[in-house]
């Protein structure tokens, strides 16, 4: 009842729905998978706002002032409705999402969405929709890429439950598995940000129903999550048909997705099982984790590995997939945690006879590459409440020369300042990558040329009130002697059922290498980014009406002009979505 | 002999769709039928039972029981007929329709029989179900048969705007054909005398289509509707007179290269 009166309030003083994603480090580069994961956490693993202490909560991203009166709720001196009057802003935004997600009532989501792009040549066609209460939820997911020729060409559909007796969750129908230190299996989730945290395993054995266009890395079964005694465990079976092309008898799964009536792809059926336990001894957590894949070479693989605190600021994380000194892959993260300090390194050593596919195993070198060994560090100071200092470094290295690919190598720093002022954000990005050889033909020629390109960005955002904001990314390249530059900027603002924002992005890029990305708000749920590689300019509109507390209109209009392309100098994109939030 | 090679040109398209292609493009594809076809045959919004047949979720409670009776004329000058026959009743507050649908000669026959329900999931947001049997038969061929399942939904947002969405064949099960799924979203916004819709249809492998219905009602005893498809250019028109306990209507759909296409139909209000 108390949820139902907090609910209700929030609804009257607050939009039914947001798309709280948003990119809140928007000078790094925009990455999809970053995105999913960030989606699926929130509309699956629901954020434990009844018991959250002081750090997580502002890792989730409460101000100072929003958690002391949380905290106080928390202890039960203070009413759900005097917290939802106490919190303002983005913090009430945030509060109500958490509150929606933890809340036991039966809810319906249902989004619709038309979209077309002069790229997509035509409209593609997504209709999503999800059911849950105290039992569990459904998820349905019907996709159509321009060309196809069903509707469902892309279709998910997961039953998921934490109310099956023998079970803490199981989830029936299209799923992710997200293990240990991702050395056999990592879908999702490997996006190493600045954050130290990052570098760290939190989630020893996840599972999560697959609710997303993505076509690639799921399975289709079913996961069941368990705990007997001191022991908890995760296991699947899964059998899923892969579409894609077969070249010199090496399948590829088609990674766009994209499946157009008229040309054939291959399709093999993939079946895949697996079991990963873990328990907690003398505070030491140990994982072990096998799968088994016979479509793949190795057959069966599995992953040890375990992790402990240390003085309470101190974690240490090993995982190896291998007990063969010859043929594994093996993890080591050190991470040191103060109010002050945060720092964490990691230092990976991949040698083994399966190629670093994307999705399964998160690697620097890419997928052409089969093994490679490298440091990654993250470091963190917050001198000030409102100084946020970042560096990070990652190295990628062949740890055994098989093939061309492997004299590969990759080190790249990127150093971050943000400074949070009363009204405004200033953040300043600094990215130097450094790639060798630059050409494959360096190879034989022994010239092992560096490919040096360095990125620089500065951002001001600007709050002028609660409900109008401002801001301007400017984005750099350097390469060789040539230079990239790009402005964006971008207004927002809301009034009563209305959201807007309008975006330009002027660019100047002389070729692809120095191609520079920017976020763009879009419809809800839906990731969105442009990536500029030549000359000229972007604008974009959109605009959010809202209304019922339960229904949502949603509509994007984008023009990219190039100043080079004479045959198609303006290219219209258009997104249209109806949600649907009960 | 004209009408020969026209027969000949249409019983080549059927055969090549039944044979060759899947989905059956081109089968159960007649948008003349019934009184959503004087508006630009917009289904997924509107308040006749031919709409409901598409979209059950546009059904209330509140509806009289009625029997609809209609007949076309497809493409004149062939000798093709259509037909429908559809009841639409209300039991325990839980609204029901059921059709039969005809369209065909002597040679080819489609035949279409849908059951649809819909339940309120929120005050002025409805869902709706339908399970729909089709049939094609052509002599000297065996008939195929499917089962599909379409799923409708309409949200009535204020007095004068609703929208709504269906997906068509969602899920099918088929002996012989494989029915194209289609999507259709729309609004319609009512102003004054008229009410303007706007939609637009998917059908898997074809373009996005656009299609714009104005229906006219001056007062309850007549209406008037128009409507234009941009994909195949097709136009549209017909009236509407409702009296006590029957209602008559009359439609024409105009298309550019087809021949023009008539129908009218009767409806019983039983209570």
């Amino acid at each position: 009842m108390r949820y139902f009166i907090f609910v209700f309030i929030l609804t009257t003083i607050g939009y039914g729905q947001i798309d709280a994603i948003q990119g809140s480090d928007e000078l790094e580069d925009p990455d999809e998978t970053q995105f999913l994961d960030q989606l699926l956490t929130r509309l699956f693993q629901p954020f434990p706002i009844r018991t959250a202490d002081s750090t997580s909560l502002i890792e989730h991203g409460y101000s100072r002032e929003a958690i002391e009166s949380i905290k106080r709720w928390q202890k039960g001196s203070m009413t759900l409705e005097s917290l939802g009057r106490k919190i303002h802003g983005d913090d009430l935004i945030l509060l109500k999402q958490d509150m929606r997600t933890e809340s036991q009532q039966p809810q319906i989501h249902i989004r619709q969405r038309l979209q077309y792009s002069h790229s997509l040549r035509g409209w593609r066609v997504l209709n999503k929709a999800r059911l849950w209460n105290k039992w569990g939820s459904v998820n349905v997911l019907a996709e159509q890429d321009p060309g196809e020729d069903q509707l469902t060409d892309h279709s998910v559909l997961s039953l998921s439950s934490s109310s099956v007796p023998g079970f803490d969750h199981l989830i029936i129908g299209d799923f992710h598995v997200n293990w240990g230190g991702g050395l056999i299996l990592n879908h999702q989730g490997a996006r190493r940000s600045l954050n130290p945290k990052s570098l760290l395993r939190m989630k020893q054995s996840s599972i999560r129903p697959h609710y997303s266009s993505r076509e690639t890395n799921y399975f289709s079964g079913v996961a069941g999550s368990f705990a007997y005694d001191r022991i908890k465990g995760t296991a699947f079976i899964s059998s899923r048909t892969l579409k894609g092309l077969s070249t010199n008898s090496q399948f590829k799964e088609d990674a766009d997705g994209v499946h157009p009536a008229g040309k054939t792809f291959d399709s093999i059926k993939s079946n895949d099982y697996g079991l990963a336990l873990e328990t907690n001894i003398g505070g030491t957590r140990f994982f072990a984790a096998t799968i088994y894949q016979p479509m793949k070479n190795s057959g069966s693989s599995y992953e040890l590995g375990f992790s402990r605190d240390l003085f309470n600021y101190q974690k240490i994380q090993i995982y190896s997939n291998s007990l063969n000194l010859n043929n594994h892959r093996t993890i080591i993260t050190w991470a040191y945690f103060t109010q002050l300090f945060k720092v964490s390194i990691q230092y990976r050593l991949f040698n083994s006879d399966e190629v670093l596919a994307p999705g399964n195993i998160s690697a620097l070198l890419g997928s052409s590459a089969y093994n490679e060994k490298g440091v990654s560090a993250r470091a963190h100071l917050r001198p000030t409440r409102k100084l946020h200092i970042r560096y990070s470094l990652d190295t990628g290295y062949a740890a055994e020369l098989r093939s061309v690919a492997d004299y590969r190598t990759i080190q790249r720093h990127k150093f971050q300042i943000i400074q949070k002022l009363d009204k405004s954000l200033v953040q300043l990005d600094i990215n130097m990558k450094n790639e060798r050889p630059g050409f494959n033909a360096d190879i034989w020629g022994r010239q092992f040329s560096n490919l040096k390109l360095s990125k620089y960005a500065i951002s001001l955002v600007h709050n002028f009130s609660r409900n109008f904001r401002y801001r301007v990314n400017l984005k750099s390249a350097f390469y060789n002697g040539e230079s990239a530059l790009l402005v964006q900027q971008r207004l927002q603002g809301e009034k009563d059922s209305w959201k807007w924002s309008i975006g330009y992005v002027r660019f100047s890029i002389p070729h692809y290498t120095l191609r520079l990305s920017v976020y763009e708000t879009s419809v809800s749920e839906s990731f969105s980014f442009y990536t500029a590689f030549d000359d000229g300019d972007r604008w974009f509109l959109y605009l959010r009406y809202q209304t019922l507390n339960w229904f949502e209109l949603e509509m994007k209009l984008i023009q990219t002009q190039s100043y080079i392309d004479v045959v198609s100098p303006k290219q219209l994109a258009m997104s249209l979505q109806m949600s649907i939030v009960l | 002999m004209i009408r020969i090679k026209k027969m000949m040109c249409v019983f080549a398209v059927v055969i090549a769709a039944i044979s060759h292609i899947a989905p059956v493009f081109g089968a159960f594809e007649y948008v003349g039928l019934g009184w959503p076809a004087a508006t630009a045959n917009i289904r997924v919004l509107g308040q006749h039972p031919h709409h409901f047949i598409v979209n059950p979720a546009l059904m209330g409670n509140n509806l009289q029981s009625q029997v609809s009776l209609s007949y076309q004329n497809p493409f004149q000058s062939l000798d093709l007929q259509a037909g429908s026959a559809t009841a639409y009743q209300s039991t325990k507050r839980r609204p029901s329709i059921h059709t039969l649908n005809y369209f065909g000669d002597e040679h080819y026959s489609e035949i279409i029989f849908i059951n649809g329900s819909s339940w309120n999931i929120e005050k002025g947001f409805t869902v709706g179900l339908t399970s729909n049997y089709h049939r094609l038969g052509m002599k000297g061929f065996q008939s195929q048969h499917a089962l599909t399942i379409s799923l409708g939904t309409h949200a009535e947002l204020s007095n004068r705007i609703q929208v709504g969405s269906v997906i068509e064949h969602a899920f099918q099960w088929e002996k012989g054909m494989t029915l194209p799924q289609k999507f259709h979203i729309g609004g319609q916004y009512a102003i004054g005398v008229a009410t303007i819709s706007l939609a637009v249809e998917k059908e898997s492998a074809l373009p996005l289509e656009a299609c714009l219905g104005l229906l006219i009602a001056p007062d309850s005893f007549w209406q008037i509707g128009l409507g234009y498809r941009d994909l195949s250019g097709m136009m549209s028109a017909g009236w509407r007179i409702h009296m006590q306990r029957i209602s008559l209507y009359y439609t024409c759909v105009l298309h550019p290269s087809l021949p023009v296409s008539y129908g009218f139909g009767v409806e019983l209000f039983l209570l």
